[in-house]
């Protein structure tokens, strides 16, 4: 996972304080353009995000990782975050999932505050709405495939009997029906991540973070797993949003949010050049990947 | 989260590192077991002085002196005080202290003296004659040999029972030395049973009758004739014993004879004493009562409501609890030796439960991002603490009985005894079982509470950094 650590020390090098207003300005009009297309009447916003920063304290250093950052993420949408290593999207996505808590400024998920609220209350937060996708997996390495998949379903209290049907068609939805008694060490890298889908997905979250989901794997696993996220929060109606450095991926998206040095320096409405679940062009690109 | 599924969550985790739980496991077993067996030695040391005690007295049982008064120790003065007590021992007395909650039965207790003349050749010198109740004789515990003990029929009259020790002193008339002391252990066989037809009993006053011409210019001396109904079982304490149980109404008429003849022989003038009581006119008739108590646990309550009354008591139950007083420091130090044992374990499982939140930072930051609450981690991981301790706990009381059986057998193949107590006929150690139950209870407190810190850890962990971790 990229934090922005990196990035943000040399940050501290480089930024003049000419440097933060050109990226203020930038910032600014990146946001009018991105009024534009929010057209969308009948949507109603998921996460509402206002004037957000976080500044990180290392040793004496102030490293600012996001700079008044303002965006609206709309029901059903799906959004990426795209930004190279350092650029601040991992931590603008910490700081949505209430993983983190902003220095400045506010994220409004379903009209409640998420940073305003205590661990307990998040906990229960999340279990209701948020599923989460990550690169390196993080499934619980002692447990198979169908228990990974259910623990939310877990914590939500649901019997065992029903979590393992519900984890069992997830798993078969995902293409691991012969592969729900594995555990993590015996499956693949791209068999991982679609446990790890399976389990974001199970318990129908109404948003879904996915973070450089495809990061550890080879193209064409990229493609499916892309596929498969896109198309399970399409049937769902649930809100996707993906941080990756990966033009491709971002591909998929309905929209996209390019965040450089901790601001969104450009947004972009993606729909009309959108590449569809199971088109040639994702073929295309694997079959370039793979002639290399 | 489901408290099914919380345990099963924490038993998986328990099961998983199968090595380290079972080493965390065997110091609990070690702690527990060391609070068991120190405890166990404490107790069988309780015992073994009840049964040390309970084996020549009975502790049901309470001696009421009739002193007429007793020293009692001045706090003021530094000094011990005599106290006037107008409490006599008479048959008014008796009727009240039998009226007295969980008394069973009372009977006075009055001391005689006389020889005994066998087949009018044998002779027991160094006896006494004990006046008692005949009909409560059965319900003071005494424990017939042959022959059985006074009752009711024997209210009033001579009929005696002699003590086991008393066939051993008899010897003949002119021609053997009066014998005055000798050891009589349960091996030594009766010289004959007292008891039956085949001999006559007489007692009498005179104290060299037999043994020296008697002067046929005096009066006669008087040979009451007794029966001996019964001899009683060899008791270790009574070894020396030489006595002669005879109903105390039956006592008082052969002292009455005795006294008579006495003063006739003598050539001196007598008046009997008098041995009435009446409500006006209270005086000391018996020289003690004895009483039995329901329980045991009742001695100490019953022994106050007498002293409050104003006699002097003696208990072996008092004496017990003295004695058990006495050891109570070192069975301080010996649960003292168990509990440190137990806060190693404790801090053992404390130790095991933070690494195990070390090597599953991970998997706590991937459940605490995946929804689980806080609450639900911290039961986790409390649970996973308590199976350690409750395995532990069941483990150790096992383990301890198994421990308890070596002890009392190799203190008892080595002839070992501690504080007086005799390895071979008391067990050193012993395990009540209310013992198995607080010891697992116990330990599976200890489990829980040493789990809360790393517990309350565990929650506190970031759940970011925790994904982070690789």
């Amino acid at each position: 996972m990229d934090d922005g650590l990196n990035f943000n020390l040399r940050e501290v090098s480089t930024n003049t304080p000419d440097k933060i207003a050109e990226l203020a300005v930038r910032q600014t009009q990146a946001k009018d353009t991105a009024e534009i297309p929010a057209e969308n009447e009948s949507k109603k916003p998921a996460i509402i995000i206002q004037d957000l920063s976080k500044v990180f304290v290392i040793g004496k250093e102030k490293v600012r990782a996001l700079y008044n950052v303002n965006l609206t993420i709309y029901e059903d949408e799906i959004v990426c975050l795209l930004g190279t290593s350092g650029s601040g999207k991992s931590t603008l996505l910490n700081l949505m999932a209430g993983l983190e808590k902003p220095t400045k400024g506010s994220v409004t998920i379903f009209g409640e505050r998420v940073d305003k609220m205590s661990e307990r209350k998040l906990a229960v937060f999340r279990q209701k709405n948020m599923g989460f996708v990550f690169q390196s997996y993080n499934l619980l390495p002692t447990q198979n495939a169908i228990d990974n998949v259910s623990m939310p379903l877990a914590f939500a209290g649901v019997k065992r009997k029903d979590r393992t049907k519900r984890a069992k068609e997830m798993l078969r939805l995902v293409g691991l029906g012969k592969r729900m008694k594995h555990k993590p060490t015996q499956m693949s890298g791209g068999q991982q991540q679609r446990v790890g889908i399976a389990r974001a997905f199970v318990a129908k979250p109404k948003i879904v973070f996915a973070d450089e989901p495809t990061g550890n794997l080879d193209t064409r696993t990229t493609i499916e797993v892309m596929e498969m996220m896109v198309s399970m929060s399409r049937e769902n109606h649930q809100t996707l949003v993906i941080v990756t450095h990966d033009v491709e991926i971002a591909a998929y998206a309905d929209k996209i949010y390019h965040i450089t040095d901790g601001v969104i320096s450009d947004v972009e409405d993606n729909r009309s050049k959108q590449i569809a679940v199971g088109s040639t062009e994702a073929s295309e690109i694997i079959k370039a990947a793979e002639s290399v | 989260m489901r408290k099914t599924d919380i345990v099963r969550f924490a038993l998986s985790n328990f099961l998983r590192r199968k090595a380290r739980s079972m080493l965390t496991v065997l110091g609990v077993v070690i702690g527990t077991a060391a609070v068991v067996i120190m405890l166990s030695i404490g107790i069988g040391m309780n015992k073994g002085f009840e049964d040390q005690i309970s084996s020549y007295s009975n502790l049901k049982q309470i001696t009421i002196y009739s002193y007429g008064g007793s020293y009692q120790y001045d706090e003021d003065s530094g000094t011990y005080v005599y106290t006037e007590s107008d409490a006599v021992l008479d048959n008014i007395a008796i009727d009240e202290i039998s009226e007295i909650d969980h008394v069973q039965v009372v009977s006075p207790y009055y001391y005689y003296w006389g020889y005994l003349i066998m087949d009018n050749t044998e002779k027991c010198s160094s006896m006494s004659i004990i006046g008692i109740d005949a009909a409560s004789m059965a319900d003071m515990g005494y424990e017939i040999l042959y022959g059985r003990l006074l009752d009711e029929s024997d209210v009033g009259t001579t009929n005696f029972v002699m003590t086991y020790a008393m066939p051993f002193y008899f010897y003949t008339m002119r021609e053997e030395d009066e014998i005055w002391w000798k050891t009589i252990t349960e091996d030594d066989e009766l010289p004959f049973n007292p008891v039956g037809s085949n001999h006559t009993y007489q007692f009498t006053w005179y104290w060299s009758y037999g043994e020296s011409a008697v002067d046929t210019s005096k009066p006669k001396i008087d040979l009451v004739d007794g029966n001996c109904v019964g001899i009683l079982a060899y008791n270790e304490s009574g070894n020396y014993e030489t006595y002669a149980y005879m109903d105390v109404n039956g006592v008082f008429s052969l002292a009455l004879e005795f006294e008579e003849n006495q003063a006739k022989y003598y050539g001196y003038e007598y008046t009997p004493t008098d041995i009435e009581s009446t409500e006006d006119n209270r005086q000391n008739i018996y020289d003690q009562a004895i009483v039995l108590v329901e329980d045991s646990k009742y001695v100490q309550g019953v022994e106050a409501k007498l002293n409050e009354m104003g006699y002097e008591t003696y208990s072996s139950m008092e004496y017990l609890t003295q004695l058990q007083d006495q050891t109570k420091f070192l069975r301080a130090i010996l649960g003292a030796i168990g509990v440190v044992a137990f806060i190693v374990a404790a801090i053992s499982i404390a130790n095991t439960m933070v690494m195990s939140i070390y090597e599953r930072t991970r998997e706590i930051g991937i459940m605490k991002v995946l929804g689980c609450k806080l609450s639900d981690i911290r039961s986790m991981f409390l649970i996973e603490a308590g199976i350690i301790g409750a395995v532990g706990g069941v483990l150790g009381v096992i383990f301890s009985y198994g421990a308890s059986a070596a002890v009392n057998y190799l203190a008892s193949a080595g002839g070992m005894s501690m504080l007086g107590i005799d390895a071979s006929t008391s067990a050193l150690s012993v395990i009540p079982p209310w013992l198995d139950g607080v010891a697992v209870l116990l330990a599976i407190a200890v489990g829980t509470i040493s789990g809360l810190y790393p517990a309350i850890r565990a929650t506190r962990l970031s759940a970011l950094e925790a994904i982070k971790n690789e």
